[in-house]
């Protein structure tokens, strides 16, 4: 029986292939790569490339191993993308060894033990993101950033907030490592005359704009390192008058003036380009953003946490490249309307749970993995109401 | 120049915006309708020397045939119940042979010799002022469409549904590329059509009447509306944006409407009669006294070399039609589909008839095929799925022939569109793994009937057995009774011999004592 479809080109469709549709999406990270490599570290290239090249290797010996065609496989172009994220989300100073350690437990674990294309539940990047913080936390957190030139600017930044100069010492780490600190200082700070603070907040209009806090690329302080941090000695004694207010000040000057926000712009940039290239849909990211934008400004309205002002927020840390690349990777999410909305959210919600409440600075890595596993259930739940039967209408 | 074309695409987007009702997925696929009529005429193939009609519905259900090898059979004559003679002359052969279906499976078909002077189409009944489903059905009409359905039982059911028939819906939407046969018939005999419709619309009373067209059929709306202007009627000609598939029945209901039609439901339980513009010109030829024996088909594709549209007789093979069309394709460098490039299939065998549901034959080269990738969920296909379904997830169902889970997702709700074949970036064949699917699904249910209905006879069985237990032993209760009324009787007959022989005994008793003591003494 050979009934399958003509040709697309016999009635005149063209068609999109699989590699098209990865071309796209890389096609949408190379302004975001080159912005990064300008303005924080031209290390990423190498890192991208490098990741590219073992991440081939390791998918043909894996094809091999399971007796399938490689060439075509190989140039769908899938794996190469994930690669290049991987190598986006972890420090351009990790050591190639571990680069590469993750790509083999991307390809593998993440990818070709589920079955390969299209079978894994996880977003294989991330997978192999979450084995390499906890395997290697220092390498994994420490922002080692060559200076591009720019590191000055950026490092001045907190002077906004005088009673912290000792983040001078730390070299190069991301704004959302630095507003942990911040945080955890004013937190020293204040702890002992807590009272004097809701009454000092609500005179203060500053912080009624700002929720949440932090962002940084992907990966993001493990709990070494925000303790290595954490601990500065300079003039602790001098008490903050208005923590929370300082906290937003600071955070919207450390996540403003870093170069790291042109980063995230890209990344935004690309996004746009995807969406209206049509190999995204407007459901995944704008459910994470919203998610996110709504979660810090409720957290700012009520004042009595440190958070970031929105729009710093929103630029932060591993946001826009997780909302507009990695959730919305088609194999691991939702595939209904409705259930890419709820995914969307779930990953919001999580980002700012892990990024504000746990002991990593950045959270985006975990939500996406930790959505994935929902992924199954909203998939079955979300079929989109067709009416199936027509039971009882007769 | 470009201006113009911009204007003429910004005017097409407004009024696609402000008038059309828009329909949920589907493609925009470019127009591409070779083969329209240059003349206003529509070219007839000659007759052949064989037409080899098919036993069987529109279900594929077989039928009976009422006539026997060798008998003459006159023009619009009934062959089996539903099948009418195209042509007069003689059975030669009622013989299994190839028909159009995708497996080229053969099926019991008539074939007849059609006679020197039978070959006109000519009317066979009188003339009745007022169409009747009777008369459709003596005439043997049946949509034109696609699924060929006996157009006498719609409409009987459609106006049984209420007082009044709701919506009388003229399908004149061909939305499938490279088919044009009603473009053309529309083109040709817009008046026709328009007497057609006004015929329809007295037989069912319907309170509205709307003629659904895509807005880029230029030539047929004007000829639709210049007859409309000769012969006024309360209906409205509805332009479509052109979206393919806005002609399958259920999305052009939904998108006419505003109706979602459940899963196995039709139009006419909803009194919504929704028929093909090519099937109302045959009722109103069958209200003349026309059978309907011949439609148009369209020929194109990129092995064709000039395509063409041409009323074809049921029964003319597609090598026939080929053959006389100046084509000579070979099925082993060619791939010969009907029903459309999309929601068509292959043929097997080019000796399969032309049916009423022949819409076209198109021709290509054989395409190599090309190894589908994995899915990757991208979602395209539930973009352009115009059931509203997620093809992406009812695929892993449909493979897993998980029955129930494809049901959830929707199995009984895909129209075979091919839109999710058409964008899928892995080029997976999804709507065959649904066809599949629905053929076992339809198995299943088979069997199950099958094994209900032995289940039944099962049943019935031990009933019965047990009804002729129950007689039997009621049978033996009576014989036994009538026994122990008998054993009474010789209880009786004892007493009676005992009261004899007591009898006999009081005088002979010293006989009877004697005997004994006469043995003792002895």
């Amino acid at each position: 029986m050979s009934t399958t479809a003509l040709n697309a080109g016999v009635v005149g469709y063209g068609r999109r292939s699989v590699r098209g549709i990865m071309g796209h999406v890389m096609l949408a990270l190379v302004p975001g790569t080159i912005v990064y490599a300008t303005l924080i570290d031209y290390r990423i290239i190498l890192n991208v490339l490098v990741a590219i090249i073992a991440a081939l290797c390791v998918e043909a010996v894996l094809l091999r191993l399971r007796q399938r065609a490689i060439l075509p496989l190989l140039c769908d172009g899938s794996i190469v993308l994930a690669a290049w994220l991987l190598a986006l989300c972890v420090p351009p100073s990790l050591p190639a060894w571990q680069l590469i350690a993750g790509i083999v437990v991307m390809t593998g674990l993440g990818k070709h033990l589920y079955g390969g294309l299209g079978q894994n539940p996880f977003n294989p990047a991330m997978v192999a993101y979450a084995v390499l913080i906890v395997s290697f936390p220092v390498t994994m957190t420490d922002w080692q950033i060559n200076v591009n030139g720019s590191e000055a600017a950026y490092d001045n930044a907190p002077t906004q907030l005088p009673q912290l100069p000792e983040w001078d010492a730390i070299t190069g780490a991301t704004p959302l490592d630095r507003l942990r600190q911040a945080r955890s200082i004013i937190h020293r700070r204040t702890a002992p005359e807590a009272p004097t603070q809701p009454g000092q907040l609500a005179s203060e209009p500053d912080t009624r704009k700002a929720p949440g806090h932090a962002t940084t690329p992907l990966a993001e302080g493990s709990p070494l390192h925000a303790l290595r941090k954490d601990m500065p000695e300079g003039p602790a004694a001098i008490p903050i008058t208005n923590p929370m207010a300082e906290y937003s000040r600071f955070a919207d000057a450390a996540i403003m003036r870093s170069p790291w926000k042109w980063v995230s712009l890209a990344w935004l940039a690309g996004g746009i380009y995807l969406l209206f290239a049509g190999i995204i849909t407007w459901h995944i990211p704008a459910s994470v953003l919203l998610t996110v934008a709504v979660l810090y400004l409720a957290c700012g309205s009520v004042g009595t946490v440190p958070t970031i002002p929105l729009i710093p927020a929103l630029l932060s840390g591993a946001l826009m490249i997780g909302a507009f690349f990695i959730a919305t990777d088609p194999v691991s999410a939702a595939t209904s309307n409705t259930g890419k909305l709820i995914y969307g959210a779930g990953i919001g919600v999580f980002t700012f749970v892990i990024r504000e409440y746990s002991v990593y600075p950045e959270g985006v890595a975990f939500a996406v993995l930790l959505m994935n596993i929902c992924v199954p259930l909203l998939d079955y739940l979300f079929t989109r109401a067709v009416p199936t039967s027509d039971a009882g209408r007769k | 120049m470009p201006a113009e074309t911009v204007m003429k695409l910004l005017h097409h987007w407004w009024t696609a915006r402000r008038d059309e009702p828009v329909m949920r997925g589907g493609l925009t696929l470019p127009r591409h309708k070779p083969g329209l009529p240059v003349n206003g005429e529509i070219a007839t193939l000659v007759m052949p020397d064989r037409l080899v009609l098919p036993l069987l519905d529109y279900h594929g259900r077989r039928l009976l045939p009422v006539v026997s090898v060798g008998q003459r059979v006159d023009y619009g004559e009934s062959l089996a119940p539903g099948l009418i003679a195209s042509a007069s002359g003689s059975v030669i052969a009622i013989e299994p042979r190839p028909v159009m279906h995708p497996s080229g499976r053969s099926e019991l078909c008539v074939v007849i010799r059609p006679d020197e002077n039978g070959t006109v189409e000519s009317a066979v009944h009188e003339a009745v002022p007022e169409l009747t489903e009777q008369r459709l059905a003596t005439c043997g009409v049946t949509g034109l469409g696609g699924a060929g359905f006996d157009t006498a039982s719609k409409v009987h059911k459609a106006t049984q549904h209420g007082e009044q028939l709701d919506t009388l819906l003229i399908n004149a939407v061909e939305c499938e590329p490279m088919i044009s046969c009603d473009e053309s018939l529309m083109m040709c005999h817009a008046t026709e059509i328009i007497d057609a419709i006004a015929s329809l619309m007295t037989m069912t009373h319907c309170k509205r009447c709307v003629i659904a067209i895509e807005n880029d059929k230029h030539a047929a709306i004007a000829a639709l509306r210049q007859a409309l202007d000769l012969r006024p009627l309360a209906l409205t000609l509805q332009p479509l944006a052109p979206v393919y598939p806005a002609g399958a029945e259920r999305q052009l209901v939904e998108r006419i409407t505003g109706q979602l039609l459940f899963a196995g439901e039709r139009p006419t339980h909803r009194g919504i009669l929704c028929i093909n513009v090519a099937t109302a010109l045959a009722a109103r030829q069958s209200q003349l006294g026309f059978p309907m024996t011949s439609r148009i088909v369209t020929l194109a594709g990129r092995s064709v070399d000039e395509p063409v549209n041409v009323r074809v007789r049921f029964g003319t093979s597609v090598a026939e039609v080929l053959r006389q069309t100046g084509n000579k394709p070979s099925l082993a460098s060619h791939q010969v589909r009907t029903g459309g490039p999309l929601s068509g299939f292959d043929l097997a065998s080019l000796e399969a008839p032309v049916t009423a549901t022949t819409n076209s034959i198109i021709v290509q080269p054989v395409q190599p095929t090309v190894e589908p990738l994995p899915c990757i969920r991208c979602d395209r296909c539930s973009d352009v799925c115009p059931a509203g379904l997620l093809p992406q997830q009812l695929l892993w169902y449909a493979r897993a022939e998980d029955l129930a889970g494809s049901r959830r997702f929707g199995l009984d709700s895909c129209i075979e569109c091919g839109c999710c074949d058409l964008v899928c970036p892995s080029g997976i064949s999804l709507t065959q793994t649904f066809r599949h699917a629905r053929d076992s699904q339809r198995e299943q249910r088979h069997r199950d009937q099958l094994a209900d209905a032995a289940e039944l006879r099962f049943h019935k069985r031990e009933d019965r057995l047990a009804q002729r237990q129950a007689a039997r032993e009621r049978r033996r209760q009576d014989a036994r009774a009538k026994l122990i009324g008998d054993s009474d009787a010789i209880g009786d007959a004892l007493a009676r011999a005992r009261r004899r022989r007591q009898r006999h005994e009081r005088p002979g008793q010293s006989g009877d004592h004697a005997t004994p003591s006469h043995d003792g003494d002895s």
